[in-house]
């Protein structure tokens, strides 16, 4: 996949959509899934047991439905799984140009 | 790796023209060289660098080209060893000298030994650097090094934070090895009590150059809170004091004030609140994990401290010298691995404590002398490097305390410090400019001329490919709306009754990016896939890799005696066999570095897989200068 291809997915399209997050619901181990309103958009909170360990996902999601960011909080700690922003970073450095991150975010805002 | 007596001499270092290392670090190296062989003098080396320049850096250099036989790194505790062990150890991948690209493979560095209870003479013999912790010299100590080794088992002698007293032991051990050219490094020239230290001074760096060059962070923030304050004296309620009153009235001493206020909740307060505000903006839109650094009078007033910043929502750990050593490691381990926000310690991680993310010294003891003062605050100096930097205030370190702490002295001290920074810097640019404008009025050097024409070049050069990647993103995003466009048209000639949103917003949540993250839809799964793949990566795939890389069997032992020597235990026993040494290998080495695999969050596994990366390259080398020799 060529990296303009990359880019335009990270810029357009969701990795993963509020609804899909449902399904988790199916699974015992969930105790919450949950959604709100946040900002312009949405963020969902999962609450789940693994090992034994109560653990919380957070998925934030723009007016678009396009995925910003997902934390996990383990012990009170804040992991971060997803980032939009850096996953679009990451692909302009192997670009060799991060000086085009400023009309990018512009497009993302169109 | 095997032994050359004459290893030193016989190596060929990149220093001098080494752009990895530090400016403060070569300096000190030549200054040293010049000492001892360009004017032949016996006198001890004295090399005087702030906290955070690279002192563990100038004990790796130093010995190259100067010292004919063994060196001897002495430490004055225990952290400090464990760090300098570190730093030094040629089994970690990003040891000093592979680290700063002074040598390019494993087989060119020294073999370093830390010595202790166990370690052999034979063990001594075939060793370039031996380090040890001062109390190991004791010559009560009935394992003593001084009852090992013959005087001139060493050619060189360093000593880590040479400012400490010379004790008995120092002095029976130098005395001992009377022979040995000493080389003292030291943040401070004084001891602690006050008299220089023995030797010449061939560095003194100053701390306000290292500002300068970025080395260390900047203390540009420096911050005392000036509030009023009133004591009360013997449980009196009824008469308030100011500090100065009673200083004036004679009533009691500065030490009783100064101790008053240390331990005063108000104060303590006050200090947290403005520690805690500077640690949040700090944080704030930066991914560094700032943390802040405390000190406290005593392990009681350590944990009233834990429990206000604890009710102000900050994780704060206490370490000191009274905890086992084991709590003592995973709380280390705690920091290391940013699971806390901050750490108050009492009298333990005054020296030789290195973590970089230590950006807010908050002060809450009284200090009587520069030496233990500035060694505290040299613990939030560590520059966060470049590559991590995200604003400027992540290389800024703010030092919290109380105006009436009695600390004002102390603080001109790194005042003075910054002000040379300043002026450094402003005779820097003076500079700059000042070669520009004689460029210019010269109008003869073809360079200016040069200069010109390829800037103008460079702009247009610029423009393009600034111009490439989004206008290529546009011409994509044409072609999706224009596929769109067609499938919304075909959807409405059959079923004309729907609106072109409600079947645009239908068909883009039908629409999957090339690249999905399924994995990302369950997090449950997403944790448990990261737990598995590490494991496997431990158990599987690294045995499988070094094996078939060596060419053994699975069954056979070659890797017994292919550890690094530290590991070497993995190898005795016999039921291990080359896939389980391997295994239990990088399990230990994981182990240490991030602590017990049951207290790993997420980003413990994404850091402790960034660890494997270069540690599996690393022991690669290591087997390979073992194995290849057989």
């Amino acid at each position: 996949m060529t990296l303009v291809k990359e880019l335009h997915d990270a810029i357009y399209f969701s990795p993963v959509l509020p609804q899909d997050l449902l399904q988790n619901l199916s699974d015992p181990a969930y105790l919450d899934v949950r959604f709100e309103s946040h900002l312009d958009g949405l963020m969902v909170t999962l609450v789940f047991i693994d090992e034994s360990e109560q653990v919380t996902a957070i998925y934030y999601f723009n007016r678009s439905q396009i995925l910003q960011r997902v934390e996990m909080i383990e012990r009170e700690h804040v992991s971060i799984l997803y980032d939009r922003m850096e996953v679009i970073v990451e692909l302009l450095k192997k670009s060799g140009d991060l000086s085009k991150l400023e009309e990018i975010k512009r497009l993302m805002a169109a | 790796m095997s032994f050359v007596s004459n290893y030193f001499m016989l190596s060929d270092p990149e220093i001098v023209d080494n752009d990895e290392l530090r400016e403060p670090q070569v300096l000190a190296y030549l200054d040293a060289y010049k000492h001892f062989v360009e004017d032949k003098s016996t006198r001890d080396a004295v090399i005087v660098l702030p906290t955070g320049a690279g002192k563990t850096g100038v004990m790796a250099l130093v010995p190259y080209g100067i010292s004919t036989g063994r060196v001897l790194i002495i430490t004055p505790q225990l952290v400090i060893k464990d760090h300098v062990v570190e730093s030094l150890d040629p089994s970690v991948p990003s040891n000093f000298w592979l680290e700063r690209k002074v040598f390019s493979s494993y087989e060119q560095l020294p073999i370093v030994t830390e010595f202790d209870n166990n370690t052999l003479l034979h063990e001594l013999e075939n060793s370039n650097i031996v380090i040890l912790n001062i109390h190991k010299l004791s010559s009560q100590f009935r394992n003593s090094l001084l009852k090992k080794v013959a005087p001139d088992f060493f050619d060189m002698i360093i000593i880590d934070e040479a400012h400490h007293s010379p004790a008995t032991t120092w002095r029976t051990a130098l005395e001992y090895f009377k022979n040995a050219k000493v080389v003292k490094v030291t943040g401070t020239p004084f001891r602690t009590d006050r008299k220089p230290i023995e030797g010449k001074v061939v560095t003194d760096y100053r701390l306000g150059r290292a500002m300068q060059l970025k080395i260390v962070k900047s203390l540009e923030n420096f911050r005392l809170i000036p509030d009023e304050l009133y004591l009360t004296i013997d449980e009196d309620e009824n008469r308030r004091y100011t500090v100065q009153e009673i200083i004036d009235l004679g009533i009691k001493d500065e030490d009783y004030v100064h101790r008053s206020v240390a331990l005063s909740p108000e104060c303590n307060n006050q200090i947290i609140d403005e520690a805690i505000k500077v640690w949040k903006s700090k944080k704030e839109g930066s991914s560094v994990p700032h943390k802040i650094i405390a000190v406290a009078c005593s392990i009681y007033h350590a944990e009233k401290l834990q429990e206000l910043f604890h009710k102000k929502g900050v994780h704060a750990l206490v370490i000191h010298s009274d905890l086992d050593k084991p709590i003592r490691s995973r709380i280390l381990a705690d920091v290391e691995n940013h699971r806390c926000d901050a750490i108050i310690h009492v009298a333990m991680l005054g020296e030789g404590y290195d973590h970089t993310y230590l950006s807010v010294a908050a002060i809450f003891r009284p200090y009587k002398s520069l030496a233990p003062y500035s060694q505290f605050i040299g613990r939030v100096l560590r520059k966060v490097p470049d590559s991590e930097v995200k604003k400027p205030s992540d290389n800024i370190a703010t030092v919290i305390a109380h105006s009436d702490l009695g600390l004002d002295a102390l603080w001109k001290e790194y005042h003075k410090e910054m002000k040379i920074c300043s002026i450094i810097e402003e005779v820097k640019k003076k500079e700059r400019s000042e070669k520009k404008l004689d460029r210019a009025l010269s109008g003869k050097s073809g360079a200016y001329d040069k200069s010109t024409a390829s800037i103008e070049v460079s702009e247009e050069l610029t423009i393009e490919a600034d111009h490439y990647i989004v206008s290529d993103l546009i011409i994509e995003n044409q072609k999706f709306e224009e596929e769109l466009m067609r499938k919304i048209n075909l959807f409405k000639e059959s079923m004309p009754e729907l609106g072109e949103e409600e079947v645009r917003k239908f068909l883009l949540s039908q629409q999957k990016p090339a690249q999905t993250r399924p994995e990302l839809k369950n997090p449950k799964k997403y944790r448990m896939l990261i737990r598995e793949r590490f494991h496997n990566r431990i158990y599987e795939d690294l045995p499988a890799h070094f094996i078939a890389h060596f060419e053994v069997e699975k069954e056979g032992r070659e890797f017994a005696n292919a550890l690094p020597p530290k590991y070497k235990w993995i190898g005795i026993n016999t039921a291990n066999d080359n896939a389980a040494i391997i295994s239990i290998y990088f399990n230990t080495r994981t182990k240490e570095q991030f602590g017990a695999r049951e207290t790993w969050r997420i980003d413990d596994y994404y850091r402790a897989e960034e660890y494997l990366d270069s540690l599996v390259e690393h022991t690669l080398d290591v087997i390979n200068s073992i194995l290849g020799k057989e």
